[in-house]
Formats: C-alpha cells, sequence, structure tokens
C-alpha cells in the first residue's frame, strides 16, 4: 500500500534524475545569460570604436574643409567624403569670404554618426577659430 | 528492491545526462567569457589607440612639421609634452601601439593608429583608428616684419585723406574738404602695384571721417550740418555716384559726427563734445534694414570720441576726455547702454585710436614729450581695463592717428605722425611692444588706415596719398 502511495521511495534514481535536469536547466540559462552578457559587450565594444573613429571622420572632414577654404574662401562645402574607415558629411559651409564662416560636418561608420560644428574667426593669413565642439544636432546649421 | 537493475540504469543515465550538462554549461560559459574578453580588449585597445591619435593631434598644435611620414610610437616625453618615441609603444597588459602617417600634401598627412594584443588562449586582435590632419594653421601671409610699399597713389592736391575701408578690389578713402579733397574718393585695387582711382566725379560735398562696411552698405560720418551719417549702396563702385545714397542720418547738433563701428545689426557712432543739452557724444541705431538708421540710445559725456572698437559687448572709445582717454560702454543692450568705466593715463593727451583683441585693448594717443603715445592694456577679467598688470607702452614719436591688427593678433599697425615712420608695425602679441617695421613716405603724416586679411595688406592713407603696403613673403613666426 505504501508502496503504491508513494512509487518514488523504492526507485531514488528518477529524484536523482529530476534533480540533474533542474540544476542542468539552471546552468544553462545561467551559461546563456553569459553568452548574451558576452555577445552584448563585445557589440558595446564595437560601437565604441565606430563611435571613436566616427568622431575622428567628423573632423578629419573639418580638417579639409579648413584646408580647401583656405585655398579658396569660395569652397561651399556639400559633399561626402570617402575616408579609410567610413565617410564623412559636409554640410553647406555658413558665411562668406575670410571671416565668421560655419563649417558643420557629420562623421558616420555604418549606423554610428558624430557630429561637429566649427566657428572660423578667420581663414587668412592664419586659420583663427572661435569655437569647435561636438554637439548632438547642429545649431549653426540645417542638416 | 524487485527491479535492482533499472536503478542502475536510470543512476547512469543522471550521471550521464548531469556530465553532459556541465561539459556544455561550461562549454557556453567559456564562450561568454571569451566574449566579455574580447570586447573588454576592444575597447582598452579603442581607448589606447585613441590616445595614441590625440597625442600626435597635440603635437601638431604645437608643430605640424612634427609629424613626418613613417612609423612612431607616440608617448609623453621629458618635457611633458607628447612625442614621437621609437615605432610603437608596448602598454600593459600587451597591448602594442604604432602610429603609421603618411603625406598627401605638404600640408596634409594621414595617420592611421593601431594598438594589437595577443592574449594567447584568451584571444588576439586588433584595432584601428584613422584621421587626416591639415595645416590650417600655418600663416599663408607674409611677414610682417619687414614691409615695403607695393603701390600708391598721390594725389596732385592736398586732400588729408582720413580713413580707408576695402570692399572687394575697391578702396573708399574719406578726405577733409578744407584743401581741395572731395570728401570721398574710390579706387581699383584689382592691381595693387597701381591703384587706378573711379568714379571720380563724384564728391561727399562735406568732410569725410570713419567709415564702416555692412554688406553692400558703406557708413560713413560726414562733417555736414544735417546729414552726418550717410550710407551708400557700393555694390558698384566703378560706377559709384550720389544715386547710390541710400539713407542718412542728422545727429544732434551739427557737423558732430567722427567714429563709426558696426557691429551685428547695430551702428554705433562717436561725435564731438557738446555742452548742448540732447547732443550726446556716443549712439547706437538699429540698421538690421538697410534702407533706415533707427535711433536706439545715446550717452552724453564731456569728450570727443573718434574711434571706437567692438570687443564682446563692450565697445571701447578713443576718448579726449581728460581724466579717461579710453572709455568703455556696455553695449550689451544696445536699446539701454551704458558707461562702465574708463582710465586715466599720465597727463592729458588725448586718445586718437583704439583697437580690442582677444589679448588687450590698444591706444593710441596724441603726441606729447611726457609720454608714450602707445598703451596696451591688459584684457583684464572685466570689460575695463585694469591697472595691473600693465599697462605697457611703446613711445612712436607723434600722433597715434589710426590703428589696427592683423588677423593672427601679432603685427599691430599704426599710421603716425612720426616724421620718418609714417607707418609703424609693432608686436603687440606680447608687452615689449617692439617695433617689427615700419614705413617712411614723403606724402604726409599717416591719418588712417586699415588691415585687410584677405588680402594681407595694410591700406594706409597721408595727407596727400593712398598707399598700399605689403609684407615680405616667406612664412612668418610671430616673434
Amino acid at each position: 500500500m505504501a508502496n503504491r502511495k508513494w512509487p518514488m521511495v523504492n526507485r531514488p534514481a528518477y529524484v536523482f534524475l529530476i534533480s540533474v535536469l533542474f540544476i542542468g536547466a539552471i546552468a544553462m540559462s545561467t551559461a546563456a545569460t553569459l553568452v548574451v552578457l558576452g555577445v552584448g559587450s563585445m557589440k558595446t565594444s564595437i560601437a565604441t570604436t565606430h563611435s571613436t573613429q566616427a568622431m575622428h571622420n567628423a573632423e578629419t572632414c573639418v580638417e579639409q574643409a579648413l584646408r580647401s577654404l583656405r585655398t579658396s574662401v569660395s569652397y561651399d562645402g556639400d559633399e561626402t567624403i570617402t575616408l579609410t574607415n567610413g565617410t564623412c558629411e559636409l554640410l553647406a559651409i555658413g558665411g562668406s569670404g575670410n571671416t565668421d564662416r560655419i563649417i558643420c560636418a557629420k562623421g558616420l561608420v555604418d549606423e554610428t554618426v558624430r557630429r561637429v560644428e566649427v566657428e572660423v574667426a578667420a581663414l587668412r593669413p592664419i586659420g583663427l577659430i572661435d569655437s569647435w565642439q561636438e554637439v548632438a544636432d547642429f545649431s549653426l546649421c540645417d542638416e | 528492491m524487485r527491479r535492482p537493475a533499472f536503478l542502475l540504469v536510470e543512476a547512469l543515465i543522471g550521471i550521464a545526462l548531469f556530465a553532459t550538462l556541465v561539459v556544455a554549461a561550461y562549454g557556453i560559459l567559456l564562450q561568454g567569457q571569451a566574449s566579455s574578453i574580447r570586447g573588454g580588449d576592444r575597447v582598452r585597445a579603442t581607448e589606447l589607440t585613441n590616445r595614441a591619435l590625440q597625442g600626435a593631434k597635440s603635437m601638431r598644435a604645437e608643430s605640424f612639421a612634427s609629424i613626418t611620414a613613417g612609423t612612431h610610437g607616440v608617448a609623453v616625453g621629458s618635457d611633458g609634452q607628447w612625442t614621437w618615441s621609437g615605432s610603437q609603444i608596448t602598454h600593459s597588459g600587451g597591448y602594442i601601439t604604432s602610429i603609421a602617417v603618411s603625406s598627401l600634401a605638404s600640408d596634409w598627412v594621414r595617420l592611421t593608429a593601431t594598438t594589437r594584443w595577443n592574449h594567447g588562449t584568451n584571444g588576439s586582435g586588433s584595432v584601428a583608428l584613422s584621421a587626416d590632419f591639415t595645416n590650417w594653421k600655418q600663416s599663408l601671409g607674409g611677414n610682417w616684419s619687414s614691409i615695403s610699399l607695393e603701390g600708391s597713389y598721390i594725389d596732385s592736391g592736398t586732400p588729408l585723406f582720413n580713413d580707408v575701408v576695402i570692399t572687394g578690389n575697391y578702396a573708399f578713402v574719406s578726405s577733409e574738404t578744407s584743401d581741395g579733397g572731395v570728401g570721398l574718393y574710390v579706387f581699383d585695387i584689382t592691381n595693387k602695384a597701381a591703384p587706378v582711382r573711379v568714379a571720380s566725379s563724384f564728391t561727399l560735398g562735406a568732410p569725410g571721417y570713419q567709415m564702416a562696411l555692412s554688406g553692400t552698405g558703406l557708413y560713413i560720418t560726414v562733417g555736414s550740418a544735417s546729414d552726418e551719417i550717410k550710407v551708400y549702396n557700393v555694390s558698384s563702385p566703378s560706377s559709384f555716384s550720389s544715386s547710390n545714397l541710400i539713407t542718412s542720418y542728422d545727429l544732434p547738433g551739427s557737423a558732430r559726427a567722427r567714429s563709426v563701428a558696426i557691429g551685428d545689426a547695430t551702428l554705433f557712432v562717436g561725435a564731438a563734445e557738446s555742452a548742448t543739452a540732447g547732443q550726446d557724444e556716443f549712439y547706437t541705431f538699429d540698421i538690421s534694414s538697410s534702407s533706415t538708421i533707427t535711433f536706439q540710445d545715446s550717452l552724453d559725456d564731456t569728450a570727443t570720441f573718434v574711434d571706437i572698437s567692438l570687443r564682446g559687448t563692450g565697445a571701447y572709445l578713443a576718448s579726449s576726455k581728460d581724466t579717461a582717454e579710453i572709455r568703455v560702454v556696455d553695449v550689451g543692450h544696445p536699446t539701454n547702454i551704458t558707461f562702465l568705466g574708463g582710465y586715466n593715463l599720465t597727463v592729458v593727451y588725448d586718445g586718437l585710436s583704439v583697437v580690442a583683441f582677444s589679448e588687450g585693448t590698444l591706444l593710441g594717443r596724441t603726441n606729447g614729450p611726457p609720454i608714450s603715445e602707445l598703451t596696451k592694456f591688459d584684457i583684464g577679467t572685466a570689460a575695463v581695463p585694469p591697472s595691473s598688470p600693465g599697462p605697457w607702452y611703446r613711445e612712436m614719436g607723434g600722433n597715434v592717428n589710426a590703428a589696427g591688427i592683423d588677423a593672427s593678433e601679432c603685427a599691430g599697425f599704426f599710421a603716425t605722425s612720426n616724421t620718418t615712420k609714417e607707418l609703424q608695425v609693432v608686436n603687440v602679441s606680447g608687452t615689449a611692444l617692439g617695433e617689427l617695421a615700419s614705413y617712411n613716405t614723403t606724402t604726409g603724416d599717416g591719418r588712417g588706415l586699415t588691415y585687410d586679411a584677405s588680402l594681407d595688406r595694410v591700406f594706409m592713407v597721408t595727407n596727400t596719398a593712398f598707399l598700399i603696403i605689403k609684407p615680405a613673403s616667406g612664412t612668418w613666426i610671430c616673434p
């Protein structure tokens, strides 16, 4: 009668087996979580690299724009430049002549974008910068 | 107990399953750990690579010439400055960083910084970042420590030229009318070696003093009784005529306007001293519409203001006031301007010219034996020139009638009545105020000048001449 009521009592391996499955499930879940975290870490690191490169791309665009403007103050920007790692977009350059020019540049790597806005006090005889800053959105140019 | 063999089989199955799960879980765990380590390695490598590029950028800021082609390591030197260090730098943790520099032009380099690591079973990899540097700080101007006359226009009479402004390939020059001058002259300076007077039939009808340009509008202060500020359209200088008059403004009193400056959409006008009520000496006008001059505010003072220079929200006035040869006005709100103060220099020689720039303020004064006519004030923490540090002085040997400064804010240009140095070029970047160069003309006193950054030329006017002064060619570093 006791055997009919508690059939496992005489077959303890079932307890062991179920315990193994239960512990195994927990272990697998933990391991899977670590994999997900690891993949997340990897993606974050790649995003960090892309973001850093995107910033360099934006600044490279500004550097090239300054060089072009100093060669010809009529250079108007508004072009996309292909770089070693990614691209940069130069918006239409603001102002005219030798002084008070505005340069806005976007650096891109895949879907990562960084923006830099520069106020140029004078181009020649030497380049003078009023401000050079990264921005979330352009305030001096229309994107 | 009746079926013991099944117990053994079940136990074996359980052990086998346990072992399988443990191995699988451990493998997955190792995979996750490896991904985390790789991610961390990559972030660290990115930071090290970026640091190398920033170090190179710092080197570029000091000297573009130091960014030489090749493969370099970059590190902080014994002097605390970034410098090249071998062909690569090994950081703790086994990260190795190098920068490859390739020259794209004499003023353009491409840098690719790479950090590599090899942690054996924990993985290896590399991160590369690239950037371009250009030498946009390089001076494209000439050497202002050596100057020469490039071209000139010498009038047959004595027009007593007063001021000059440049728009495109044309110069507008104001003058007195007391000795044959016509008040306003126009010169084509396309060929700077031989400026040509154009629109020569034009006469202003009264003395012309200081001028300022805003777009195609020329604002000139005129010694006339009823229209002391005139605005001309100068979009077609070669055919300039009286029909180009856009509008004019009559200041209180007669023929009192002397100086003018423009900031944003505000016109600032300084006037000759008047004791009459309602005849103030400093005015602001709204010129947001090019066709109208709208009064905004004015200030009364016991001084004549013959020059105005703007910096930030301050207007700096060259003043005849004996107790304040330079006056400062808060013009942050042009509709409500206030005197901030001034500076009382030794004895009573008048302020004649003023330049406010990023390092300080320059004031030129009337010649007098006990004083040095050029004063440089420190910029100070407030708008008003401080008494310490400075001021610093330079003897100019004559009235400093007009002043200008080059775009690098190193060379200050001064039109003076010194009989052998009518144009003096002074290093205004420090406190020594040493002379860089001078020019001697036989055409009379230096009476007005302007420096044009796009042409890198000084345009000076004297009693009888309009002179174009050029610097020596070659790269110039402010001494």
